[in-house]
């Protein structure tokens, strides 16, 4: 118990002084050292508690870098990006959440492993105006060196929490529900759709040149805000994620009109662990299950 | 113009007369569903009041998510009907808006600043008979701030957290929310107080809720300049259309927008972005031609039939909303068209901020020439 307890204060307390310089040592070291070309970081934004985006490519500029507990962007996705692809190498801070989009990206083949360096940040749970992220509760990945990344920063010690997260228990309800009514759910949650898509725009593995949902001919999604094709729209962008979303939970984050994405996300993790005993963005070496196919596959499921 | 009072515990009646006029009344509320205990987001957006017992859920004094302009403006509305008929003939008619009086309450004055914005746009080289309509046939009563956000900027283009400019009456929040002081600002505004106050029959008559306000203007002012005092984004907008208009090709525009993403999120929850895309509806038979929001951000927005994009980086895009808001409309109608409400600013995923943008480019520019002249003193 008391280890217990010691231990959490420790990760309370995060130094985040230390973690900020540590990162921009290692980003000058990289910018000298000419190994990458631009560092994606976080900076200090006009508003207080909303750290915004960086882009750093002079070595002298590295004092521009902050970290603390409202680093909630997940900076993956601007690696996605044609302007940012033509700067290739990079590197990229990240939390545990973040380079499991990194990792995702390599394995469908939109970056080369070798053309990021990925700076992996300890994380006790990053703050949104006020409050923990409700994806922080169980994440597995405080400590991102069980994944994937060139230097983990800090030392957290990785506890996840054994108690059921608030998305858990909402999931449990959302399941208890009749079919209508969870239909019907949807159904409000997705009315308030108003296609600014936010969603599909700060997501990392929305990576289509050409979105379904801007096809015209033929048009496979009514662009019109209203029940058609809002629920059309969000069905499909769930459907072309399963098994390949990392629930950074961006998108519900982005969402002007707080549609509940972070709950779909989770259910359709959930679904992909329960058939497939998959979790992306964990592994390099193993793609989403619905993007492979395997003589050896076990179907049971299905029957 | 005349000036009223009420006193809050009246604001239930106020809202009661309303709906009992006949009028429709819309008005902020949260809005969060519930279903089998699994909640939603909470949101504050501007939503029809349809009964007495509705009234309950207006938020009277409050900053909502989206802006009030859907209700002169709606996100999606048809223009045109088309039905084909037997032998190839198609039968096209226009779709007339539908209209009934509306009282729209609790609008910032950057909203209704916003609404006269749109109201120049809309009857500039062509009257737009559904903007306009809809804005003939709205009351317009705002709520004046008496605590603004953190992201908000409205002196610094040009208003107050108080002005009654694009409103027709401006209720502010006096002696500690005690009442408010009803600013009657346009014959239209007046003639609600009337309707409000008049005779519900031939025979019965409503005893008036309101009583002089002149008393209360001078606490109005007092309050006004200590609100403004409050304050903490002030840098003037008046220079940043010339110095944008420099500035095209600078390197610094680039790098100030280089981490926009490309949603819409800013022009859909802007109170004055107008523009939209129109797309036909429905099937070969019979369906309809719609206007939609569209956004200058999305990569679609000008991309030409061909496949060549002339904003073919996201950069381009988000000074094209720049420019379009501070300077290309500055020029044209005088006014920049950003009210500073700052609903981008709060709701944008990466925090792009357009004040922090403006203020960026006014000291390079102010440290440029003080470079320039120094140069010249040498």
């Amino acid at each position: 118990m008391t280890t217990n307890s010691n231990q959490s204060n420790q990760n309370a307390n995060i130094n985040y002084n230390d973690l900020q310089s540590e990162i921009r040592h290692l980003a000058k070291d990289l910018l000298e050292s000419k190994k990458v070309r631009i560092v994606i970081g976080y900076g200090s934004g006009p508003l207080n508690s909303k750290p915004v985006p960086v882009f750093i490519t002079d070595a002298n500029d590295v004092d521009r870098l902050v970290y603390n507990e409202f680093c909630f962007n997940n900076l993956s996705i601007y690696l996605t990006k044609a302007e940012i692809k033509a700067k290739a190498p990079w590197a990229i801070v990240v939390k545990g959440c973040d380079a499991r989009s990194v990792i995702g990206l390599v394995v469908e083949n939109q970056i080369k492993r070798d053309d990021v360096f990925t700076i992996g940040v300890s994380c006790n749970g990053v703050k949104l105006e006020g409050n923990t992220l409700s994806k922080c509760d169980t994440c597995a990945v405080k400590n991102p060196s069980n994944i994937n990344v060139n230097k983990v920063i800090g030392n957290i010690k990785t506890a996840s929490s054994t108690s059921a997260s608030t998305l858990d228990k909402e999931l449990e309800q959302l399941n208890k529900m009749s079919a209508e009514e969870r239909f019907q759910f949807w159904k409000n949650e997705f009315d308030r759709c108003i296609r600014c898509y936010g969603c599909r725009q700060i997501c990392p593995h929305c990576f289509c040149n050409n979105c379904i949902a801007e096809k015209s001919a033929p048009q496979w999604i009514s662009t019109t805000p209203g029940s058609r094709g809002n629920f059309a729209w969000n069905a499909i962008r769930a459907f072309h994620l399963v098994g390949r979303c990392v629930e950074c939970m961006e998108c519900s984050r982005a969402c002007p009109m707080g549609i509940r994405l972070d709950l779909l996300n989770h259910y359709l993790a959930q679904e992909v662990r329960d058939s497939y005993n998959f979790v992306a963005g964990m592994d390099l070496e193993q793609k989403p299950p619905l993007t492979t196919y395997n003589l050896k596959d076990n179907q049971d499921f299905i029957k | 113009m005349k000036n009223y009072q009420l006193a809050a515990k009246d604001l239930e009646t106020f809202f009661e007369r309303i709906l009992s006029s006949n009028l429709k009344l819309v008005a902020p509320v949260s809005t969060t569903q519930h279903i089998a205990n699994l909640k939603s987001k909470t949101q504050i957006l501007f939503k029809e009041i349809p009964t007495k017992e509705d009234i309950k859920k207006i938020i009277s004094d409050t900053y909502t998510d989206m802006s009030a302009k859907e209700v002169f403006f709606p996100q999606s509305e048809p223009v045109i009907e088309y039905t084909h008929k037997k032998g190839g003939a198609v039968d096209i008619k226009d779709v007339e808006p539908t209209l009934k009086e509306t009282v729209l309450f609790g609008s910032r004055p950057c909203d209704a600043f916003g609404f006269s914005l749109l109201e120049k746009l809309f009857s500039w080289d062509y009257d737009d008979p559904f903007f306009l309509k809809r804005r003939d046939k709205t009351t317009v009563i705002s709520m004046g701030c008496t605590s603004p956000l953190e992201s908000c900027f409205c002196t610094s283009v040009g208003l107050s957290p108080m002005s009654n400019i694009g409103s027709d009456i401006l209720f502010t929040p006096v002696d500690n929310g005690e009442r408010y002081l009803i600013e009657v600002v346009t014959p239209r505004g007046e003639k609600l107080i009337e309707t409000i106050n008049g005779a519900v029959t031939s025979t019965t008559t409503r005893q008036s809720i309101f009583t002089d306000g002149n008393t209360l203007v001078q606490n109005k002012n007092i309050l006004e300049g200590k609100v403004k005092e409050q304050m903490k984004r002030k840098e003037d907008f008046k220079d940043i259309s010339d110095i944008l208009k420099d500035k095209f090709d600078d390197s610094q525009l680039e790098s100030e927008t280089y981490r926009c993403l490309g949603c819409g999120v800013c022009s859909m929850v802007c109170p004055t972005c107008h523009c939209f895309d129109i797309v036909d509806e429905g099937e070969s038979s019979h369906g309809y031609r719609m206007k939609n929001w569209d956004s200058c951000s999305f990569a679609l927005f000008t991309k030409h039939g061909g496949g060549h994009n002339p904003r073919d980086l996201q950069f381009k895009r988000c000074r094209q909303r720049y420019m379009h808001k501070l300077h290309y409309y500055r020029e044209k109608f005088a006014d920049a068209l950003c009210v500073g409400c700052g609903r981008c600013v709060r709701a944008c995923p990466v925090n792009l901020d357009i004040y922090s943008v403006v203020y960026n480019l006014k000291k390079a520019y102010a440290n440029k020439k003080k470079d320039n002249k120094d140069n010249d003193n040498v």
